[in-house]
């Protein structure tokens, strides 16, 4: 399919700026796109990813505009006369073995063709038909959807459903073949399709083996696909662009199941999905995702993560860095403190040692040595204190009086003995020397001199003459001899023996000084020590914490480049592949610079559409809503659909009613069919199964009124009676189906001109 | 006038009262304190010795008021103490047929003459109070 085909002008309009405006060229965009509905549902996505490769590298190094094939540009979607269903042929679909309806020329005052049906007769196998016929596989077999589906999982569901519709006796039969034929007239005049599903002999139908085929004019030539494009591309493209693109169909064929299905959703979310389905928005969503999936993949292959990881692992690994720099500066400045902080501490610990070294005993022994000091002093003091009461005197009165009173005294002593003997002593002398001289042996020489010298010793001791009188008379002979044995003890021997005690108490007061000045030096050393000793405790408590802070960073440390390193060797195995590996990443890029582009556009178009939608809506709910309340639907940027009464002032229990949201789904289908611009048949199955007499009187005049084709296939109970007669006159044509039940399983049904006889007024 | 006293006898000093001028105490009792001395008697033992080295007879004191020592405390109560104290004295006045009177006279007035000595020579004196004792006999056999 082309991509204006199921994209709105508008919407193509809108990218092409928003993606101009990310330097993404819109003709790349759209290839991209255009790839993207070329192999949907194609099974896995190598080729689809293989056209982006080829694509993205001949959009060069910006995004540069590409030549479009002619085939591929984007073509405006058929617009103006209305569309017509002039036939709808089935063989072997579901309960019908052959059957052809058949509508007549359109009249636009006659626009209603209606076919009847009990339950189990067949409508919505017509209804099926038709979106089967008109999409095969690009049907939108699950109703509305507003998400990405996996194309595996369409592709085997649609394998299932294929197999499920073809007709169970055909295929008992063996019978080959399944269609549907389609005939429209449209503005270009007659299109025909016929599309043909072929089964297996055990009757499973094999992929791929499906034809399509589109005859127009009335010969209905059958068009020619231009050379180098898949044909069932290219008659989808036509389809769609000639009919409706399979997302708006939902809007236009649909079931009471249908309704129901999107009635159950909230307002808002039924809003969103209109505009999108209006606007193709999710062809560009599929695109994006795709895109996306490209990228991841191309990344990969190339060995790196996608260029947002790549961008993540780069900040990780910087903000790894940092904090290794931040840890490395850290440990610096704390071995910066540690440095001095040791040393001082290694100081501290050698000068305390060494203090500490017998210091106490030392102590000790000084202690002792000043107190036996002390007790030496006392003993000196005290014998100085007795030299100085009873010698010192006596030395200090001087010599010369000291020798005055020892000669007076001998004098004294003299003069008392020669009193005593008077003239007799001369005699006395001589007759001891005759006894010495006889004494033996005799002396012979020397005995004369001898003699001699006792008669002058003892003239010498006598004297001439004594003193007159007695000066010291209160002496006795034995208290003078004390005194002058005292005299003469004094002077030099006392002197000398009270100067050694001084000497000796001098040294001792040295000795005490030098003592007491180390006991002083120990208390200071003791006090210093202490000083020290807290000083280390200090340091010792801050080096610890430092330690621990460094341990602590050291294994942080640890751990981050237990981290960092393979990252970092990982980055730069990334980098080496990456360079290998750049037009790769280059298209990686480019996909997901696409991506974003559209991505964001849509973001922006969708909520453009909403008072579009908003005002067609308000048109179309207020004439089939019975409550006349609501006057205004008004929808907000972000979706959210507010109902206004008269007063502007929001409705606000409608959105908690299932039949009032019911009623509200159709009327925005209806906006957005209109909205669409295709005057395109609406084909409603039991519409109004669900709904009360009002809703269906309005259902029925509302889309009865419009001058579209409208086929109606309806339950006999559905419309009968004065509903009936509220259409008749609008009634092209008519027809029934008649269901025979068969003998083994399901029956068959047919189709017989005219509605029920009996349901007619 | 009465009859003239007797020559003194040792057993008159032993028994007798000896004392000096009031500021000679005091200045004695100074003495005994800044250096150590336990008895009154050692400062005044001191200043005799060094006043009786000074051949002049010394001047008499002002008063005698000054608290008096028994003489066996002053010289000592064993007899030959007395005897060379006694002898010392007798023979710095180099008369004959002292009295005790006489001998009391003179106590009081070398006890003055040589505290003021031994004062004045304290106060040049800094340091222990027994190694001024070193110095009164260096200063003594450098005379």
């Amino acid at each position: 399919m082309r991509l204006l085909s199921v994209v709105s002008e508008e919407t193509w309009s809108a990218i092409r700026d928003g993606c101009a405006a990310r330097g993404v060229d819109a003709g790349l965009v759209a290839c991209l796109v255009q790839a993207r509905l070329r192999f949907a549902g194609a099974g896995n996505r190598r080729n689809l990813f293989a056209e982006f490769d080829r694509l993205l590298d001949a959009a060069g190094e910006a995004g540069d505009v590409l030549a479009l094939p002619p085939a591929l540009r984007p073509r405006g979607r058929s617009k103006g006369a209305a569309v017509q269903l002039r036939s709808l042929s089935v063989r072997n679909w579901k309960v019908f073995r052959r059957v052809e309806v058949h509508c007549p020329e359109h009249d636009p005052e006659r626009p209603i063709v209606l076919l009847g049906g009990k339950n189990g007769s067949g409508k919505t196998s017509l209804l099926q038909a038709l979106l089967f016929g008109l999409y095969g596989r690009w049907v939108p077999a699950e109703g509305f959807r507003d998400a990405t589906g996996s194309s595996a999982h369409r592709r085997g569901a649609y394998r299932k459903a294929i197999e499920s519709a073809f007709h169970r006796r055909a295929r008992s039969e063996g019978e080959p073949v399944m269609s549907v034929t389609l005939a429209f007239d449209t503005a270009e005049g007659r299109l025909q399709i016929d599309r043909r599903w072929f089964f297996g002999p055990d009757g499973s139908f094999v992929d791929e083996d499906e034809e399509v085929v589109l005859q127009v004019g009335e010969e209905g030539d059958v068009l020619s696909v231009p050379a180098g494009i898949d044909p069932h591309e290219f008659y989808q493209d036509e389809i769609a662009r000639r009919l409706l693109p399979p997302a708006l169909a939902p809007f236009f064929f649909f079931d009471g199941e249908q309704v129901k299905r999107l009635g159950e959703r909230r307002l808002s979310e039924q809003v969103r999905l209109g505009v999108e389905s209006l606007l193709g928005a999710h062809v560009l969503r599929d695109a994006v995702s795709d895109l996306r999936d490209y990228a991841r993949d191309r990344a990969r292959d190339a060995g790196v993560e996608t260029l947002e990881s790549e961008d993540r692992r780069a900040r990780e690994i910087a903000r790894l860095e940092e904090r290794e720099r931040t840890i490395l500066e850290r440990l610096g400045t704390l071995e910066a403190e540690l440095f001095p902080m040791r040393a001082r501490r290694d100081a501290l610990i050698g000068e305390l040692g060494g203090m500490a070294a017998g210091s106490f005993a030392d102590l000790q022994e000084i202690l002792e040595r000043r107190k036996r000091n002390e007790g030496a002093q006392v003993h000196l003091r005290q014998a100085i204190n007795a030299f100085a009461a009873e010698e010192l005197p006596l030395v200090l009165a001087g010599r010369r009086l000291r020798e005055a009173l020892a000669h007076r005294l001998r004098q004294e002593e003299a003069a008392e003995v020669r009193s005593q003997f008077g003239s007799r002593h001369q005699d006395a002398l001589e007759a001891f020397i005759r006894a010495f001289s006889e004494q033996d042996p005799p002396l012979d020489e020397v005995e004369p001199s001898l003699a001699a010298r006792i008669r002058a010793a003892w003239q010498a001791w006598s004297g001439p003459e004594g003193p007159e009188e007695l000066r010291h008379h209160y002496l006795a002979g034995r208290s003078r001899a004390g005194v002058l044995d005292r005299l003469s003890r004094a002077g030099a021997e006392h002197e000398s023996q009270a100067l050694a005690i001084i000497r000796d108490l001098s040294r001792a007061v040295e000795e005490h000084a030098a003592l007491t000045g180390l006991v002083e030096q120990h208390r200071n050393r003791s006090e210093r020590r202490e000083r020290l000793a807290g000083e280390l405790d200090g340091l010792s408590v801050t080096i610890e914490a430092r330690d621990s802070e460094r341990r602590q960073l050291d294994r942080d440390l640890g751990e981050l480049r237990s981290t960092l390193f393979p990252r970092r060797e990982e980055d730069q195995l990334r980098r080496r592949r990456q360079e290998a590996a750049v037009p790769a990443l280059r298209r990686a890029a480019l996909s997901l610079r696409v991506a974003e582009g559209v991505e964001k556009t849509i973001g922006a178009v969708v909520p453009a559409y909403f008072e579009v939608l908003a005002r067609e809506a308000t048109r179309s709910y207020r004439a089939l809503a019975h409550k006349d309340m609501v006057q205004r639907i008004h929808i907000e940027p972000d979706g959210e659909v507010v109902l206004l009464d008269r007063a502007g002032s929001p409705v606000q229990d409608l959105d908690a009613s299932a039949g009032e949201r019911h009623v509200f789904a159709m009327a925005l289908m209806a906006a957005v069919a209109d909205l669409a611009g295709c005057a395109l048949p609406v084909v409603m199955d039991t519409p109004l199964g669900r709904l009360d007499s009002e809703h269906r009187d309005r259902i029925l005049s509302f889309f009865s009124a419009g001058k579209n084709q409208t086929i109606l296939l309806a339950q006999p109970d559905e419309i009968h009676g004065r509903y009936l007669a509220q259409i008749e006159p609008r009634i092209a044509t008519s027809y029934h189906l008649d269901h025979e039940a068969g003998a083994d399983g399901p029956g068959e049904s047919i189709v017989n001109e005219g509605y029920f006889p009996l349901a007619t007024v | 006038m009465g009859r003239e006293d007797p020559p003194v006898q040792l057993v008159d000093i032993l028994r007798a009262d000896f004392r000096t001028s009031r500021d000679a105490d005091a200045t004695s009792t100074e003495l005994q304190r800044v250096l150590a001395l336990p008895y009154r008697y050692h400062p005044a033992r001191l200043a005799l010795g060094l006043s009786l080295a000074d051949p002049a007879a010394p001047p008499p004191p002002a008063d005698l008021l000054g608290r008096p020592i028994k003489g066996e405390t002053l010289f000592g109560h064993e007899e030959n103490d007395l005897a060379w104290w006694t002898g010392l004295l007798v023979e710095h006045t180099g008369l004959a047929g002292v009295t005790k009177r006489r001998l009391q006279d003179d106590v009081a007035a070398h006890w003055q003459r040589g505290t003021q000595l031994l004062w004045t020579r304290w106060e040049r004196h800094e340091g222990d109070p027994h190694l001024f004792y070193a110095r009164l006999i260096g200063q003594l056999a450098a005379s």
